[in-house]
């Protein structure tokens, strides 16, 4: 954020005068008419910081429409072009050409004017991401420091544009748009150890986050369960580790759908968690794993205590060589990431105190309890992230231990009272951290896999939106820091754990559940009518399945033609699905 | 071929696994499938370690010379050979019979000479005792003998009904196995359903659902022997059905005129669902949750608000003659277009405050002598609708109201029990006499986190103080997804598998009921509806299938 607007009234001065292809949204109850503002068709989501539009019109020629930049073969950039084509102009729907005659009805063309000049390759979390977007008439331009504001423009541009009911493609003809995100870290976390997640899904959710403007792709790609990811170095990982041969990502895989996130101006963290859950590595390196005991037996499972063998062995000389064998391959796949997530959540130390190797380790060196020894692994491994030229993100549940971490460590809270009754709330833990000087994201109140029933919000409204509990969620609520505190807050995590979800229904499951967070994440905090914004998120749900996502319904009511299993249904258009 | 009770019990439910995939022990994590088990599970079922390979170069169907055969079993025997040996084709298939096999995906993966030294299952023999029924009933018979003890397997059944049943069965039983290719396990089944009704009930007026849609739900229903597909079709919110005589209802009450059912859609959606012995029982539900109706036919209550009518209306206008000549008409077209011996005219829900606020109706309340009694003019109302639908020769099917206001209905009447407590209800209405339907516990739109299909599977119709007259008199249940948060985008996602634990429920004995011996089975339950194309979600946690779903 380079600049920052002061208070800005934002004005939405759209109005809807004419016919429009999509989305209306109804009642639960003919009682309980719907309250807010509907929305026009255009409305971008998430809101933009400052918008102004007039109520008039121009139209898109699409034999005569040019959008171009004033950075000649940045790959960023190119590809944006090639790839928005398709959503300006929708497969199936055949746009119209509008009547020439005046010219200045029409929108000829939009420069993008990159400030810096420089075609970035990889986006960084202190990036200035923000863009300015003024239409006027015949002409568009998008103002932005780097390609990823540029990026940003680019999105709401495209959101801004809206078919008729009689297939032309219009926009208003008079647009003012200051933009910039309230936190520089919009985070989704996908689980493809609990179900494998095909790479064609994981694309689409990718597109689906750029239409959000979420820009990190937490990837939690191994856990107990499974580990798809291929290894060079150690190929047994996923021989024994994945669910099947089938159920794995190959280096290919994984170049394809970082490139994927790369030109979509999103970052991919990928976690790999330790020292639990780590069945799944167990099953290539037993090894590894502590023995547990029941009392003088080894390998023994206690019910509800701990398992037979579990939680990698801190004592162990090759473990450490193992990871950091493994760390370096891991940063060179992920060569542009600085951040590896290193998860060291949830260790439970009782089979570890049940060893007898480890309780003489121990005595041997001055620990007294399963706290000392994840501080001495933890220690280890975050040298070693230092030693190949990384930085480290984590759960709380390290630092929660008292572990000394670098100073430019990331700690992700994810604990709250709602979740575990003995812990204090996130708020909590976010002023902790980031008073202690470290950059926190926030994923506690974000859980998404843990859905429920649509429920009426109070006894004068009914929306029965399940979206809005996350909507109504402002991160520095209860917030203690001080200002710079507040600046290491960088945002939030959307996370979709796969306990039940996979291919079938992770995108339904998803969006438009995360855009509620996407706005939460982006716009301002005056941004908070959730009766107003479910119109709005109507209309971009809608613009979601015009874009091959299937996302699900946020209330009664329809989109168009475009839906699933209809004629001009988008989710099955190989452009946007992604299977060759 | 009734099923005989000497063979009940001895043929034991013997629990299997074929070791097609032994998996690390240390893996606790995830779910294991069953191989080869079918879903829901027989009323009695033998099977042996002995394997026979399956080929679709050396496998024929059998229809017995002494047997009925039809159009329908024709169908069915060109549908399960695609389903066993084309599963990645096969839902293009039955969407379009034009569609081409995928070669590829669906080569066999050995050939004869690889199977050449394997005993191969060459035929299925079918033979049907009785001719065929055009549409399934409630009192068709759906039983079914399997047995696989050779080369030649044999399916007996006394109607069509059963021997699709047998035929869901058969392409359970078959399974992808390394060394094979496709294999079925030696094997006898005695089968039929413990209740006649197993109903899904989808919701086409909160969110339109497209055809296609509906289509792939009527297959996986039929994937777990569910037979009625209750279409919920119009409500408040909308009026999708394309009528005949009133054009006008849907022209002015579907959301747009995209999103209507045309006559033509609604005999395809039958046919298709005939040809899987599957009823459609539409429901047209009245008085109350009709404002779609009322956009340009003047047939609802005006509302009034300081002496006069302010703009909104409310259920079905009892006091005026021309609202049952309306009704008349409609159900006559009804009865009509839906072969159904049932129609659903719901009755549920009625707010009485505009009955109470229009001038008319308080005169005809007066003039009626209902005091001020409304439910007196709600069963007024339901009496002259049963009666209407009544004289066109057709039954009803009512939601609980009916009943609990004491509206008078025909003996044949099915009424479908939503509320709570559901004992007492069941209890009150079969001591009436009626056939019961339940559906209170399987309202599978109030999702949660988490194992929920569980609960709908510990339910049972059965579980309410009666005599055995009045538990034979609940004929079944019913599974809703309400469409207030589901179209097409997530209702295959959102229904399948957990109607499945419904559909189990109510096909299976009284005693299966552990939850834990049937979630290996459901795993692969859900697994089978990914390889035929549906994407069914996971509900077991971690997991996964050979076949995963990617769009």
């Amino acid at each position: 954020m380079s600049y920052r607007l002061h208070i800005f009234q934002c004005l939405l001065t759209f109005i809807i005068s004419i016919h429009h292809v999509y989305c209306i949204i109804d009642y639960i109850e003919a009682k309980y008419p719907l309250k807010g503002k509907p929305s026009a068709p255009n409305a971008p989501w998430p809101q933009p910081q400052y918008l102004n539009a007039s109520s008039d019109y121009v139209y898109i020629d699409p034999n005569f429409f040019v959008i171009h930049s004033n950075l000649k073969d940045c790959d960023v950039i190119d590809n944006a072009l090639q790839r928005y084509k398709s959503i300006f102009f929708p497969p199936k729907i055949s746009i119209q050409n509008p009547d020439r005659l005046d010219e200045s009805r029409i929108l000829l063309s939009v420069f993008i004017l990159i400030q810096s000049k420089q075609c970035h390759t990889y986006p960084q979390l202190r990036d200035d991401q923000s863009y300015n977007l003024t239409i006027e008439s015949s002409y568009g331009i998008i103002y932005a420091e780097n390609v990823w504001g540029a990026l940003n423009g680019i999105e709401t541009f495209s959101q801004l544009l809206f078919i008729t009911d009689d297939n032309y493609l219009a926009t208003n003809a008079s647009i003012y748009i200051q933009d910039w995100p309230r936190f520089p870290y919009r985070g989704i976390l996908l689980d493809t150890a609990r179900h494998f997640l095909p790479v064609p899904i994981i694309k689409q959710h990718l597109d689906a986050m750029a239409s959000n403007k979420f820009n990190v792709l937490h990837w939690h790609i191994t856990d107990d369960q499974s580990w798809p990811f291929v290894s060079e170095t150690f190929p047994q990982l996923t021989e024994k580790g994945a669910f099947s041969s089938a159920h794995v990502y190959t280096p290919e895989n994984v170049q394809d759908i970082l490139e994927h996130a790369r030109l979509r101006g999103i970052r991919t963290i990928p976690e790999f968690d330790t020292p639990g859950h780590v069945a799944a590595l167990g099953r290539a390196f037993p090894e590894f794993l502590t023995d547990c005991y029941n009392g003088s037996m080894p390998c023994q499972a206690i019910y509800g205590v701990h398992a037979e063998r579990e939680i990698l062995d801190p004592t162990k000389a090759e473990v450490y060589n193992f990871m950091n064998e493994f760390l370096k391959e891991v940063k060179e796949v992920f060569k542009y990431e600085p951040y590896i997530h290193l998860g060291m959540d949830e260790v439970y130390p009782a089979c570890w105190l049940s060893n007898p190797n480890i309780k003489n380790f121990l005595n041997e060196n001055n620990m007294s309890n399963g706290t000392d020894l994840m501080s001495y692994f933890a220690s280890q491994i975050l040298k070693l992230m230092q030693s190949i030229g990384g930085k480290s993100m984590v759960w709380q549940d390290v630092w929660d231990d008292g572990v000394k971490l670098p100073s430019d460590t990331v700690i992700e809270i994810w604990k709250d009272t709602s979740l575990l009754s003995d812990s204090p709330s996130w708020s909590y833990y976010l002023s902790k951290a980031t008073s202690e000087g470290y950059d926190a994201v926030l994923a506690a109140p974000f859980y998404l896999n843990m859905i429920e029933y649509g429920k009426y919000n109070t006894p004068e409204s009914v929306m029965n939106l399940e979206f809005f509990k996350w909507y109504n969620i402002d991160l520095f609520a209860n917030f203690t820091g001080d200002d710079d505190a507040r600046q290491r807050l960088i945002g939030g995590e959307a996370a979709l754990w796969a306990e039940f979800v996979d291919g079938t229904n992770s995108l339904s499951r998803l969006w438009p559940r995360a855009s509620a967070i996407a706005e939460r994440l982006w716009s301002s905090i005056d941004v908070n009518n959730p009766e107003d914004a479910q119109f709005r998120l109507d209309v971009h749900r809608c613009r979601m399945l015009r874009r091959g996502i299937p996302a699900a319904p946020v209330l009664n009511g329809y989109c168009g033609l475009y839906e699933v299993g209809m004629k001009q249904s988008m989710v099955n258009e190989p452009i946007f699905n992604y299977i060759h | 071929m009734h099923s005989s009770a000497l063979l009940l019990v001895l043929l034991t439910v013997v629990s299997h696994s074929h070791g097609k995939r032994p998996r690390d022990p240390l893996n606790s994590f995830y779910v294991q499938a069953t191989v080869g088990y079918p879903w829901p599970q027989p009323q009695a079922i033998h099977t042996t370690p002995q394997q026979y390979g399956v080929h679709p170069a050396a496998f024929h169907f059998l229809v017995n010379q002494t047997s009925q055969t039809c159009d329908l079993l024709t169908s069915a025997l060109d549908r399960y050979y695609k389903l066993i040996f084309y599963p990645y084709s096969y839902l293009n298939y039955i969407l379009d019979p034009e569609s081409v096999i995928d070669e590829i995906k669906d080569k066999p993966k050995k050939t004869l000479f690889d199977l050449r030294d394997t005993p191969l299952l060459k035929r299925l023999n079918v033979y049907i005792q009785e001719p065929c029924e055009r549409y399934p009933t409630l009192e068709s018979d759906e039983s079914y003998t399997l047995t696989v003890t050779s080369d030649s397997a044999m399916l007996e059944a006394v109607s069509i009904w059963g021997a699709i049943r047998g035929l869901e069965t058969f392409s359970h039983l078959i399974y992808p196995d390394d060394n094979l290719g496709l294999a079925i396990n030696q094997t006898t089944i005695i089968d039929f359903p413990r209740f006649q009704h197993r109903g899904l009930l989808l919701d086409t007026s909160r969110h339109f659902i497209s055809i296609k849609t509906l289509k792939i739900n009527l297959e996986a229903m039929s994937s777990s022997k569910m037979n009625v597909f209750h279409f919920h079709i119009v409500d408040d919110q909308s009026f999708p059905y394309e009528s005949r005589s009133f054009p006008d209802l849907s022209g002015a009450g579907a959301y747009n005129q995209d999103h209507v059912y045309s006559q033509e859609d609604i005999a395809s959606l039958i046919e298709f669902a005939r040809q899987r012995g599957i009823r459609v029982l539409v429901e047209f539900d009245s008085p109350g949750h009709t404002q779609s109706w009322g956009r340009v036919i003047d047939v609802l209550t005006h509302c009034y608000s300081g002496g006069k009518p302010n703009n909104e209306f409310g259920p079905m206008d009892p006091s005026r003659n021309s609202t049952f000549s309306f009704l008349k008409e409609m159900f006559s077209e009804v009865a009509n277009v839906f072969p159904d011996h049932y129609v659903h005219l719901g009755g549920d829900e009625v707010d009485f405050d505009c009955w109470r606020s229009n001038p008319d109706v308080q005169a005809f309340m007066k003039q009626m002598g209902f005091g001020n009694d409304y439910s007196l003019l709600e069963q007024y109302y339901m009496q002259n609708v049963v009666d209407i639908v009544g004289s066109t020769g057709k039954g009803y099917a009512v939601w609980q109201e009916i009943i609990d206001n004491n509206v008078t209905v025909k003996a044949d009447t099915v009424v479908e029990v939503w509320k709570d407590p559901y004992p007492d209800e069941l209890a009150r209405v079969t001591k009436l006499g009626y056939r019961t339907l339940l559906s209170t516990c399987w309202y599978l739109n109030y999702i949660s986190y988490g194992k929920d299909w569980v609960n709908y599977y510990k339910c049972d119709p059965h579980n309410f103080p009666g005599t055995d007259a009045q538990k034979k008199l609940v004929v079944g249940g019913e599974a809703c997804m309400w469409g207030e948060y589901i179209d097409a985008t997530n209702v295959i996602t959102t229904t399948w598998p957990r109607a499945a634990t419904v559909a189990e429920r109510l096909w299976s004995a009284a005693n299966v009921t552990d939850p834990n011996a049937a979630t290996p089975r459901l795993e692969e339950h859900r697994c089978r509806y990914l390889r035929r194309g549906i994407p069914a979600a996971p509900v077991n946690g971690p997991s996964y299938c050979d076949f995963e779903f990617n769009r």
